[in-house]
């Protein structure tokens, strides 16, 4: 009987055990993104031979439908083409340039409606091997609208007339505003003024696809095997293993002219999943990767490594589009209130009184870049110098003693678990502490999953940490977090504020690039003197890799353009 | 002249523990022939079962160890033969009973198995012989329905079987000694005399020498030709039985004696244990170790050992309590008022 | 015999029905919800409602409970919320690699009986007090510690077995496919086993010292069986009783453990598929995973007991 006892217990221990323990590892789990760079490359180009290629996880798609996190779009990537397609510019932004786009569109004067010429002759891979016409455009985003195919990042096509604002998905009548004019010809209608638009349709999302080879071979099979008109195709896909890619024996862009997606040099790209970033690491120092990522704590000796000095690697970090701040909970009345408020001496306080470099040195070994804005330093717009209350600790307490009001103790501090949220914490909170005696702080680490959803329930009372990624290269990305509708769902502050509203929707409705610019930042400078959040650090990825593979570039998107690369 | 199977002289037996050396066995000499039955009496520790396990080298590796002495099984010396030769004689000349037939058995082996597999050994039979054997001894020692019992495994006999069934294997190879160690210290009253019975019909059919250990008189009345008591290690006394019964002469003996039960006793009076407590074996004192717990005690007894006194034919007891006064202190026992048996 | 074996799958069917039952509850108590993330990146309240009504995450939890039991009984596991594939695909190939390195693993483990008898045997004497003291230390170390230092010295330093992978495809369901394939094998099987190894090897050392000092083994030698027979043939089978026990606990535990193993490893097996899962809340998925694990463990159980009725007659099934 106790034995067979114990054996209960043992079977009860086991099931908690594998899910706290998921919880607990899921927990630890880190993610980061993207950025820009300058190619790699000397001597010229050759065929043939295998870039290696890690992934970090199992992606959770590799078709348009629903790639999201960046080991799926890196895949998506060498097989599927849009209208528009990412390019790392000198200045090291990364821009919207035409793809399968036939040069810029036509817009009208309130930035609605936009006329895309298609190139002639783009093809889709085997075994489809068709023309590609406006048409297909239409099709694929009638196809990933639709609720029933379920996918997650359908908000990208949010401004397109069709969408219901409710659902996200298109409405009854279909996406209304996607319409083939002729065979070469895409007009898309908005359903508010964007005159960014141009720049979303670098996402996966809006990449075309073979709609009626995917209802011919069934969602599960293309889901699998998808095919696109990239110049890789999938030759297999074994889940949670790897991913092979090879080349498009027949792909459209033979000359390889213009912005878009030369054909490839390698004939195969292996990209097996190590879901360790220390194992990854070990792997490409063995020589099986071409590629990899370095774990935490292991960045100053990879550049200290002997074949980094050597210059048989190179270990290097990327800017990318990803933004770290601290959220205030402008919905409780502990930190927030009213922009302009009685809190406002205590979050322009917590502004000055940031640590940002200490945190990027001490707890980021120096990879990620300092930063009190909202707009990331790769994306095009960027201006520096908005912030009124800029790193400086003398000011931080005179600030503070503006405040008349009972000083808040304990101010909840909330962060997802894991990566080194508690750590970045720790740091800014003893800057704020020192410069600030009578502050004090109550920090709360929360798993991933549940930290966002009581987030985005506006639960946190306080502080909070919030982080940010383009989903395309606009700066209309990073000024939403901050208009209304923004502070209810992307940077959870529930900071609002009219006049910030009307020049977003100003900025959105003009043509001209650099009035338009000019415009959002004007709106970035009323959001950071109001003070809803403590901007921290951009993002950087640090990767190393192998020289022996030449035509190396990373975006600011964390994407590779792998057709450029070779084997030396 | 009867054969002379075994003769030990001066055993001496220690064990090299953290505490210091125990002094298990000091010097004891008996012999035993072949037909005859010795019997080894005294009281728990003294060391009965450390002389046996001596003469199987069977003590406990590493601290036990046989420090002096000659054990002459005929013209072997069984402290010098070869671990080999060791074997041999623990399967086919010198054969051992245990005291707790629950623990001696392996627990998950078949009774017919651990019989046979000393048989396979040592004598020259196939497996399915030495298996009829093992129904045929099981039988012997009165197990009713062997040839379903030798099937079985120890844990469905009760005591009493397993005991028979451990006689059993001590006979299989037919030993010239047959060591019983306490064969019935862990048994039912009413079982204890059939186990004795048993032994002593196998002691008949084989012709073998008994050594059977106990501390139990009355079992000695019963079967035993000659008696050594021991005390601390040491032989006190040792005679023909009818001597040690009728005619003892050491203080020890006689407190023995003292606590048979008797037939007649009231209940209260029936056992006379001696008063105190057994010897610290690590401190033993030079002398004899019952001085502390002797009444006869005098000043000579705790540092000298006293030599061998004869006493009668065969009989001879270490006391250093002059023989006169010895016989009249034991007349004065209510014991031997009204002898035993 | 037979009855009984019958008698512990019907348990099992329970077992398994009430153990997804602790995961939906477990779940339902853990704060998190999967519907945000279906809804994608600043979806609006509105939205994400839709999405958690469409795919009937609004419902309470006995009806989703209820929901996920009937399709159970029919053998129906659901489908991943996030790539839609089913979760009966997914366990089928989880499930070899997870049970490969399980395997392998206890195969590896049962070199810890033969060293613990050793030791025994040799009790106090330079290498048992050597395998002894490993043992303590190995058995401290946390695996994913052994896991990099076993990549790093035998996969980059001494340059001979890869760094992470399953060695995909395998033959017979779980059987390494090519002499390659296996090389996979080893360094997560060394990893896992070892540690188990110094376990038993513990654990069978203090057993065969407590076997060898009982009455029973004294009677054997004193039948005159030489020394190997009494050790193998008595002391044994008698000291490896306890230890089996352990064994079987194990394999089941393994499978806890392999959340661990199969990251730092990048093994895609059951672990990994839960520990994904968990992190987007993907229950039909998770409960996938904890039904097999649990029904590893039970099968792994009744497999001790079955070799335990074997091994030692006093255990009957029928009890
Ligand atoms: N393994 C051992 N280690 C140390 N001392 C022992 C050991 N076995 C027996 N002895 C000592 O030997 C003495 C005699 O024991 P034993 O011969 O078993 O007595 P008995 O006369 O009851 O059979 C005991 O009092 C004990 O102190
Ligand atoms: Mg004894």
């Amino acid at each position: 009987m106790s034995r067979r006892n114990r054996k209960w217990v043992g079977l009860v221990a086991l099931v908690a055990i594998l899910i706290v323990a998921g919880l607990v590892i899921a927990a630890c789990g880190s993610s980061s993104s993207s950025s820009s760079s300058s190619p790699s490359s000397a001597g010229t180009p050759k065929a043939g031979g295998t870039y290696n290629f890690p992934l970090g996880a199992e992606p959770i798609s590799i078709e348009p439908l629903n790639t999201q996190e960046s080991e799926g779009a890196n895949v998506e990537h060498q097989i599927f083409q849009g209208l528009e397609i990412l390019k790392l510019q000198p200045d090291g932004t990364t821009q919207a340039v035409p793809d399968l786009a036939d040069g810029p569109p036509q817009v009208n004067s309130n930035a609605t409606v936009f006329t895309f010429k298609i190139k002639q002759g783009v093809m889709f891979g085997p075994p489809v091997n068709r023309e590609v016409t406006a048409q297909d455009f239409v099709d694929s985003f009638n196809y990933v609208a639709q609720a029933k195919n379920q996918s997650a990042t359908v908000y990208i096509l949010a401004p397109v007339l069709g969408i219901d604002a409710k659902t996200g998905y298109a409405g009854k009548n279909g996406l209304t505003g996607v319409k083939a004019l002729d065979k070469y010809t895409l007009q898309i209608t908005l359903s508010y003024p964007f005159a960014d638009f141009p720049a979303t349709l670098v996402h996966p999302i809006t990449h075309v696809f073979p709609v009626d080879y995917a209802n011919k071979i069934g969602r599960k099979a293309f889901f699998d095997k998808p095919v696109g008109t990239g110049p890789y195709m999938v030759q297999d896909w074994t889940h949670n293993q790897s991913v092979t890619l090879v080349k498009n024996p027949s792909y459209w862009n033979t000359s390889g002219s213009g912005d878009s997606a030369k054909p490839g040099n390698v004939d195969t790209i292996n990209m097996p999943i190590y879901t360790d970033t220390s194992t990854e690491w070990l792997a490409f120092q063995k020589g099986t990767l071409d590629y990899s990522a370095v774990p935490a704590g292991n960045v100053h000796a990879a550049e200290n490594n002997a074949n980094v000095k050597s210059g048989a690697w190179t270990a290097k970090a990327y800017a990318s589009t990803a933004v770290y701040f601290i959220s205030v909970a402008m919905n409780h009345p502990m930190l927030g209130g009213a922009n302009q408020g009685p809190n406002l001496p205590i979050r322009a306080a917590l502004n000055y009184a940031a640590d940002r470099t200490a945190v990027c040195n001490i707890v980021n070994e120096g990879v990620t870049i300092p930063s009190d804005e909202i707009v990331p330093v790769t994306i095009p717009g960027y201006k520096p110098g908005l912030n009124p209350y800029p790193y400086d600790p003398a000011k931080a307490q005179p600030e503070l003693d503006k405040f008349t009001g009972t000083l808040p103790t304990n101010i909840p501090y909330w962060y997802n678990s894991g990566s080194s949220h508690d750590k970045i914490a720790q740091v800014l909170i003893a800057g704020w502490t020192k410069a600030m005696p009578k502050l004090s702080f109550k920090l709360n680490g929360i798993e991933t999953n549940s930290y966002w959803t009581q987030c985005g329930q506006g639960k946190a009372p306080a502080l909070f940490r919030m982080g940010w990624i383009a989903d395309y290269p606009s700066i209309d990305n990073f000024i939403y977090l901050f208009t209304t509708q923004g502070g209810l769902y992307g940077s959870y502050s529930r900071y609002s504020n009219p006049e910030v509203d009307k020049l977003f929707k100003q900025a959105r409705s003009t043509l001209d690039q650099t009035q338009r610019f000019a415009l959002y930042n004007q709106a970035q400078s009323l959001i950071l003197a109001d003070a809803p959040c403590v901007p921290v650090y951009t993002y950087r990825d640090f990767r190393v890799t192998n020289n022996k593979i030449g035509g190396f570039s990373y975006n600011s998107f964390g994407l590779i353009n792998m057709w450029d690369v070779w084997v030396k | 002249m009867a054969e002379r199977l075994l003769e030990v002289k001066d055993l001496s037996t220690q064990f090299f523990t953290h505490a210091g050396i125990v002094k298990a066995v000091n010097g004891v000499s008996f012999t035993l022939d072949r037909n005859e039955t010795i019997g080894i009496v005294g009281e728990s520790g003294s060391g009965k079962t450390v002389a046996a396990l001596s003469l199987k080298r069977l003590l406990p590796a590493r601290p036990g160890q046989v420090v002096e002495g000659s054990l002459m099984l005929g013209a072997r010396n069984l402290r010098t033969i070869s671990d080999d030769e060791m074997r041999g004689v623990r399967g086919n000349d010198i054969a051992m009973i245990f005291q707790d037939p629950m623990t001696s058995l392996n627990p998950v082996m078949k009774i017919g198995k651990q019989i046979a597999e000393a048989i396979t050994l040592h004598q020259d039979k196939s497996k399915r012989e030495a298996w009829k054997m093992a129904i045929d001894l099981l039988a012997r020692v009165g197990i009713p329905d062997a040839p379903k019992r030798v099937d079985q495994y120890p844990f469905e006999f009760s005591g009493g079987m397993r005991q028979r069934a451990m006689i059993a294997m001590a006979i299989s190879c037919n030993p010239d000694i047959l060591i019983a160690d306490e064969p019935t210290t862990a048994l039912d009253v009413t079982i204890q005399a059939q186990i004795i019975d048993v032994v002593r019909e196998m002691q008949a059919q084989f012709n073998s020498g008994v050594i059977l250990i106990t501390h139990d008189l009355g079992v000695i009345a019963e079967i035993a030709d000659k008696v050594m008591v021991m005390y601390g290690g040491r032989t006190v006394e040792y005679g023909p039985v009818d001597e040690i019964f009728y005619n003892a002469h050491h203080p020890y003996t006689w407190g023995l004696l003292a606590s048979l039960p008797r037939l007649d006793a009231s209940e209260k009076e029936r056992l006379t244990p001696i008063k105190g407590q057994p010897p610290n074996l690590i401190t033993l004192p030079a002398g004899c170790p019952f001085t502390v717990r002797c009444p006869y005690r005098r000043d000579e007894c705790r540092d000298n050992w006293p030599e061998l006194e004869i006493v009668a034919a065969e009989h001879g007891v270490h006391c250093w309590v002059p023989v006169d006064e010895r016989q009249g202190l034991r007349v004065e026992l209510p014991h031997f008022k009204e002898p035993v048996a | 015999m037979t009855a009984y074996i019958i008698r512990r799958l019907f348990q099992l069917v329970i077992v398994l029905i009430g153990v997804t039952f602790i995961t939906f509850m477990m779940l339902k108590l853990v704060p998190g919800d999967p519907a945000v993330a279906l809804a994608g990146k600043g979806a609006t309240q509105q939205r994400i409602e839709f999405v958690r009504h469409e795919r009937g995450l609004d419902r309470p939890f006995y009806v989703q409970y209820y929901k996920y039991v009937t399709r159970l009984l029919h053998g129906d596991l659901g489908e991943s919320l996030y790539t839609g594939l089913p979760v009966r695909d997914m366990i089928t190939q989880a499930a070899p690699v997870t049970i490969q390195l399980a395997v392998a693993a206890v195969l590896i483990e049962m070199l810890g009986i033969p060293l613990g008898v050793y030791s025994a045997l040799r009790q106090y004497s330079f290498w048992d007090t050597t395998l002894t003291t490993l043992a303590l230390i190995i058995w401290g170390i946390p695996v994913f510690v052994l896991g990099y230092f076993a990549m790093y010295i035998f996969g980059l330093k001494l340059n001979l077995l890869p760094i992470g992978g399953a060695g995909l495809p395998y033959i017979l369901w779980i059987l390494p496919s090519s002499w390659e394939s296996f090389t996979y094998l080893i360094l997560p099987a060394l990893t896992l086993g070892i540690i188990e190894v110094a376990y038993i090897s513990y654990m069978q050392r203090a057993s065969m010292l407590e076997v060898s000092r009982s009455d029973f083994i004294r009677t054997a030698r004193a039948k005159g069986l030489s020394e190997r027979k009494v050790i193998w043939g008595h002391g044994f089978k008698n000291a490896v009783i306890p230890v089996m026990t352990i064994a079987g606990i194990d394999l089941g535990a393994l499978i806890g453990g392999a959340i661990i193993t199969e990251t730092v490893f990048s093994r895609p097996g059951i672990g990994l598929m839960i520990y994904h899962a968990i992190g987007q809340r993907d229950i039909a998925v998770i409960a996938g995973g904890v039904l097999f694990a649990t029904f590893f463990f039970v099968f792994a159980n009744l497999l001790v007991d079955l070799g335990y009725a074997w091994v030692d007659p006093r255990v009957r099934l029928e009890d």
